[in-house]
């Protein structure tokens, strides 16, 4: 053992200890920039000066190579030193102005601007030494050194060749204080990893625009009916949330939703990859926006636990009336919202007979403008504050088998991943950690690391304790946010209820517990070919939003049509045979009635109705012979009747909602022809 | 140590009898100086010339010929000196041999024109000793510099060469010889001036048995030449002092590590060494001594850095010349790990003629702290350049002004820069201060290696600095921040300055970076770059001041900070500088008056040298 002192203090150290290592023996700091515990001191960086009492002879020397000697007297700040280390400081922070390990150094010694101009500004190698060091003394390759005197001096190989080993090696990588060893010209440090990396990301940029491209297929094979139905509804039901509520809600195994557990199995394991690798949407916001943090509130991540917490606890009561916020359904709407009406206008011979929707068919792209409006703040604006499907599988992710992980080891908080983050989801102030939550699995922040710090490995456990962990106020905002919504359902504000029989349904769906089913996607609004299914705003009461309803002043429903059973992912709309359909106790939307005040008895209807509904009567107090369907007819409600009746402004027949047939108004009785 | 063939006559001195038998020192000898500058100069054609003439005029009987190293009149070059009369004649021509041959050695007259001509009293002088320059001088080491033919083992024993050699090996304990050299109070002459015995002492202390010494010849300030002159000119004198001091320190084996760039030194020493192994003086068994020592010529790439004991080291052990920290000092871990001992060539090369004439002998002359004797190379704005052996302590105005002989031109001397690079520039003010290690270190500046360069009214000292930061930027290996960006950084600041974007500040900037660096610099580069721009600012700060305030160059060396003007009273209207001026800048009528269009001025200065008036000045 050596006895010495530092700053006053006595200590005794091993023999062969640097006065360095005596410091941090004595939990003293002393900054330095080149030493490292695993290699041999080498003294480039100049931070580490301490002053040296020995012999009587008081000298500044760096305390990395100086060897402890026995009656050392060591003072680690003096003003000679801190001026000396501050110019060090300077004069590397004037060398890397940009080099964020460098900046917290200076700042560390109260250096706030370099004092010099560099003429490349983007160099980022302070000639530590570190990597060559590494290089000898751990890897023993011996292919980095130092070439060129003076500020020429630089790092590289030997004739700037590079070398194989350099592509794999990667043990100086580790060392490098700033990054700049994977920049060297010549040697091209890590060039095998950065390819796997690099292939890695390609792959997934790959995949997810051909996700998008079959999912847009699917849009419009759906849109041209030209696919068999249960294929183009593939991405509903691989949606775990819809997987998830759909049947909690409608207190029904959907076998529609087996594939989710797909979904299920792939989260586990790979962590949000739904959202980085297949979802469409997600697809869109890649194509434009701001990566990495900007909006002032990045706790309103926490909202979108929030949101689907009270999807959930809806499903539970029965409820989906906020599944319009889902993705896919946002997606699909906001597609179908442009593209119907345009492939209609399209294929119309007359363009002149072309009817422009109105607000409340536009009003379905809503959420996906919002979406795409917001994704200007910061891309994936929706994906990191708002998706309930985001929250869902995030909250798996936590659990996932791979994640994303960073080598503290080496990480040296340059900051560069979290730049090319899409999702904003590698947190600056936890050493560039990212929650499992929010990484979407891109990896693209794998390639640009110039340390080669970020993995994606297996079996990492720790998925909670980061810093958009769902806690108590999400609870509390959850709980307080279902309970209006369940409230106010049950309580029926806004005469929910009555608002809700008042309106028809496509066909079956009457028969069905439907609203606990819909899960709001517009599916069978997008292959309706006649349009007779219509999306509702809020005539069928405030929970019904953008769910179908059928209007028979706008189509009417094709005989021997049963597409929106076969589309609806959820049996909201029931799968039926065509003879279940045409069969008014099983596919009925509702009954028509004719109004005898306003017929002019052309017997149009009589003529057309494909279920030979309609009989002729006459009318107490009218003139003539009208049409009536009959009381034992079987009235689907398909609305033929409506769409022929040549009445434009009041139609003379109406369907009614089974239940709200109107009792009729005047004596009839049955015509026979004289 | 008994040795068995201490009372047999040595070889050697066998050898040295026969030689004398046969040599008359009266017999006449032309030598011609072959150092490198007067090779320069045409010396080699000279010889040549005089060996024809020789023959020619059947002389060979009546005289010798030979070509010696450097006398260090550098100047008045080539230099033939007649012995043993020591009839001096500068600036010889070819055609003047045959004149040389047949006046002054067949009839013993002397040729005036070939005559030193005192620029002072105009006096013309014949002998070498009695010209002022070498007159004030006392020449230990270059004593027999110019007598000797640098090539011949026979020529270095008739001047008792290895005496000392055998002295110490044959009568004296390593330890003894420590303390001789120790008591003589010899200083490293590599610019440190570390008391050599005591190092030697250190290194013959250190455990272990296998040990280095190594010349250091790497010698790379701008404007020094003394080791590769003292080895061009006698390098038997450095290979005995290095023989003796292997033997004291116990090292077997030793390096000579010279740069590439001396050629001619880098052959002397080899034909030195070899000749020295023919003749047993390396080799095994030294004089029958039991002493095994030989010497290997390590060539240097040419980087200021590697002359650094511990990057020269590197560069022996073929890794990059690069510095590293000491502790280990080389005494505990130097070359391949082994203790190692590194001293320049003028130690190694003073320590046979104190072996021979004692420690006592050695440590009267010189001052309390710096003894015997040290060479300079004189350059710059005087009239005596070249190199020059004074005794420790001389006052730096005798060494400028009667060896350097003062100023050649009505401008005064302004300053002096010791020490190259790492050293400081002495105001004349000072110039009364003895020249040694500790003085000079008072003032700001260093012995170091010797170099000596003396400015005149006409040297600009922040451009001055700026130079020497130039050199020091590029010579830096790079290893360590302070010296490879702190380096930068100064001479960046100093171009500005002279350059005229010098700001309030950047003195007092200049002065904080100047502390750091000396104090951060791993190695004694780093440590001493400061040093001109330090003593610059210390003396010369109204010059930095002008520069910045009112951007103006005093000496009117800045460029981008003077116009030149041309005096009306003056000018005659000869048009001489309007046809050399090649930017087309000045314009007048013949007879009438010119003028310079400072736009058009490239600040050359070509009309200012070629106008017979003096009528081109600068503002
Ligand atoms: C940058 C630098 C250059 C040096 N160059 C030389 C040199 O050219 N010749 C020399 O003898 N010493 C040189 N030295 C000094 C040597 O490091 C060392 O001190 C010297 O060779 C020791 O010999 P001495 O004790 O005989 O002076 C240099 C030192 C430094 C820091």
């Amino acid at each position: 053992m050596v006895n010495l002192t530092i700053n006053g203090e006595k200590l005794a150290v091993a023999e062969n200890s640097t006065v360095l290592e005596a410091a941090q023996q004595a939990g003293i700091h002393i900054p330095t920039m080149c030493s490292h515990k695993d290699l041999t001191p080498y003294g480039a960086c100049r931070l580490c000066v301490v002053e040296v009492k020995r012999n009587g002879r008081t000298v500044v020397t760096t305390s990395c190579n100086t060897p402890v000697e026995e009656g050392m007297d060591v003072t680690t700040e003096t003003e000679e030193v801190n001026a000396t280390r501050k110019t060090m400081a300077n004069l590397l922070y004037s060398r890397c102005p940009e080099v964020p390990a460098i900046q917290r150094m200076a700042a560390s010694v109260g250096l706030l601007q370099p004092s010099f101009e560099n003429a490349n500004p983007k160099e980022d190698c302070i000639l530590c030494g570190m990597c060559v060091r590494a290089c000898d003394d751990i890897a023993q390759e011996h292919v980095l050194g130092f070439v060129g005197r003076g500020m020429d001096r630089k790092v590289t190989t030997a004739f700037d060749v590079r070398q194989e080993v350099c592509d794999t090696c990667n043990k100086c990588v580790t060392y490098c204080p700033t990054g700049a060893i994977t920049h060297l010209e010549a040697p091209k440090i890590g060039l095998g990893f950065k390819k796997k990396a690099h292939t890695w990301k390609v792959a997934r940029v790959i995949f997810q625009y051909t996700t998008l491209l079959v999912f847009l297929g699917l849009m419009a094979a759906t849109l041209f009916n030209v696919l068999q139905p249960l294929t183009v509804n593939i991405f509903s039901r691989l949606n775990p949330l819809q997987a998830l509520v759909a049947p909690l809600a409608g207190r029904d195994l959907i076998t529609n939703y087996i594939p989710a557990l797909l979904t299920v199995v792939l989260t586990i394991v790979f962590g949000r990859v739904w959202c980085g690798w297949f979802c469409p949407l997600g697809a869109v916001f890649e194509l434009f926006g701001r990566k990495d943090r900007h909006f002032k509130w990045q706790n309103m991540r926490k909202l979108k636990y929030v949101i689907l917490a009270v999807i959930v606890v809806m499903a539970a009561f029965g409820g989906l009336a906020f599944m319009w916020f889902e993705p896919i359904t946002v997606f699909i709407r906001g597609l179908t919202a442009i593209f119907k009406p345009l492939i209609q206008y399209v294929q119309l011979d007359k363009k002149k007979d072309f009817i422009m929707p109105g607000f409340q068919w536009f009003a379905i792209a809503i959420p996906f403008v919002f979406a795409l409006l917001v994704n200007i703040i910061e891309k994936r604006f929706w994906c990191r504050y708002l998706c309930p499907l985001g929250a869902l599988v995030g909250l798996g992710s936590k659990f996932s088998w791979i994640k994303r992980f960073v080598n503290q080891d080496s990480c040296v908080k340059c900051g560069e991943c979290a730049t090319h983050c899409p999702m904003g989801a590698i947190s600056p102030e936890n050493d560039f950690k990212s929650d499992p939550a929010e990484c979407i699995m891109c990896m693209d922040c794998a390639e640009p690391c110039p340390k080669l710090a970020i993995t994606f490995p297996k079996g990492q456990l720790g998925g909670w304790g980061y810093e958009f962990d769902p806690g108590r106020r999400e609870a509390l905002g959850t709980i307080g946010a279902s309970a209006v919504a369940v409230g106010l359902l049950s309580l029926d504000v806004g005469n929910v209820q009555a608002a809700k029989k008042s309106v028809l349904r496509p066909p079956g769906a009457y028969y069905n517990d439907f609203l606990s089913k819909c899960i709001r996607c517009d599916q069978c609004i997008e292959v309706c070919p006649t349009h007779y299914i219509q999306p509702a705003a809020f005539e069928a009461g405030w929970d019904s939003l953008y769910t179908p309803i059928v209007d028979p002043f706008v189509g009417y429903c094709t005989y021997d049509c049963t597409l929106c059973g076969q589309i609806c992912p959820s049996h909201a709309i029931p799968l039926l045979t065509l003879e279940e359909k045409q069969n008014y106790s099983i596919g009925g939307v509702g009954w028509a009635q004719v109004n005898f005040d306003t017929c002019i008895r052309c017997m149009t209807c009589l003529d057309e109705c494909p279920y030979k509904c309609f009989e002729e009567v006459e009318v107490e107090g009218h003139k003539g012979v009208f049409p009536r369907v009959r009381d034992d007819a079987n009235c689907v409600g398909c609305g033929v009747c409506v769409d022929v009746c040549p009445k434009q402004e009041v139609k003379a027949v109406v369907v009614f909602p089974y239940g709200k047939v109107p009792e009729e108004k005047y004596k009839f009785t049955k015509y026979t022809k004289a | 140590m008994s040795n068995p063939t201490a009372n047999v006559k040595l070889a050697l001195e066998e050898l040295r009898d026969e030689l004398m038998a046969t040599y008359d020192p009266s017999k006449p000898c032309v030598t011609v100086c072959a150092g490198t500058g007067c090779c320069a100069s045409g010396a080699l054609e000279v010889k040549a010339a005089l060996d024809e003439e020789i023959k020619k005029q059947g002389a060979d009987v009546h005289v010798d010929i030979k070509i010696t190293g450097c006398r260090g009149f550098c100047e008045q070059g080539p230099l033939v000196a007649v012995l043993p009369t020591k009839i001096f004649y500068t600036k010889v021509k070819q055609s003047d041999a045959a004149q040389i041959i047949a006046k002054t050695i067949l009839k013993g007259e002397i040729i005036d024109k070939l005559l030193y001509k005192d620029p002072v009293t105009g006096e013309k002088i014949t002998h070498e000793t009695d010209i002022p320059f070498y007159k004030e001088q006392h020449r230990i080491l270059l004593h027999d510099s110019g007598s000797i033919d640098p090539t011949s083992f026979e020529d270095y024993l008739i001047v008792g060469g290895y005496k000392a050699l055998a002295k110490a090996l044959l009568t004296m304990q390593p330890v003894e010889i420590i303390e001789e050299v120790n008591q003589s109070g010899l200083g490293g002459r590599g610019g440190a001036g570390f008391p050599t015995g005591k190092k030697w002492q250190l290194c013959r202390q250190a455990p272990g048995t296998e040990k280095y010494v190594i010349v250091n010849a790497d010698e790379g300030d701008p404007g020094a030449f003394q080791d590769r002159s003292l080895i061009e000119a006698n390098p038997h004198s450095v290979l005995e002092g290095f023989i003796i001091g292997a033997f004291a320190i116990g090292a077997n084996h030793g390096y000579v590590y010279i740069r590439h760039e001396y050629p001619l030194a880098v052959e002397r020493i080899k034909i030195a060494i070899n000749k020295a192994r023919e003749h047993g003086l390396l080799g095994k068994n030294i004089l029958g001594s039991g002493f095994d020592f030989d010497v290997t010529v390590q060539m240097g790439a040419g980087a200021f850095v590697c002359g650094e004991e511990t990057a020269l080291m590197a560069s022996i052990e073929g890794f990059l010349g690069e510095p590293h920290a000491r502790p280990p000092y080389p005494a505990q871990s130097g070359l391949w790990g082994k203790p190692t001992n590194i001293n320049n060539v003028k130690t190694w090369a003073t320590v046979p003629y104190i072996i021979n004439k004692g420690a006592g002998w050695y440590s009267q002359m010189g001052t309390e702290t710096s003894k015997g004797t040290t060479i300079f190379s004189l350059v710059g704005k005087i009239n005596n350049t070249g190199l020059v052996e004074v005794p420790m302590g001389i006052s730096l105005r005798d060494l400028i002004e009667k060896v350097g002989g003062g100023s050649p031109s009505e401008k005064k001397l302004k300053a002096v820069q010791t020490g190259g690079p790492s050293g400081g520039c002495i105001p004349e003010s000072l110039w009364d201060v003895p020249v040694d290690y500790k003085s000079l270190g008072k003032l700001g500046s260093i012995m170091g290696s010797g170099g000596m360069i003396v400015m005149d009214e006409s040297t600009c000292m922040v451009d001055i600095a700026r130079y020497f930061l130039n050199f020091s930027r590029f010579e830096s290996c790079g290893k360590c921040t302070a010296c490879r960006e702190g380096v930068t950084r100064m001479y960046e600041t100093l171009d500005y300055i002279t350059r005229g974007y010098g700001q309030e500040g950047d003195i007092e900037q200049l002065e904080e970076l100047c502390k750091s660096i000396k104090a951060g610099s791993l190695c004694g580069l780093g440590q001493t770059a400061p040093n001109p721009v330090l003593t610059t600012i210390k003396y010369f700060r109204e010059e930095y001041e002008a520069h910045i305030r009112e951007k103006t160059c005093p000496a009117g060396v800045c460029k981008e900070l003077i116009t030149f003007y041309i005096l009306p009273d003056k000018c005659t209207g000869c048009s001489l500088c309007a046809r050399y001026c090649g930017d087309q800048a000045i314009s007048g009528e013949k007879g009438g008056l010119y003028v310079i269009d400072p736009d058009k001025c490239q600040r050359c200065g070509v009309c200012r040298e070629v106008c017979n008036f003096d009528a081109v000045v600068v503002r």
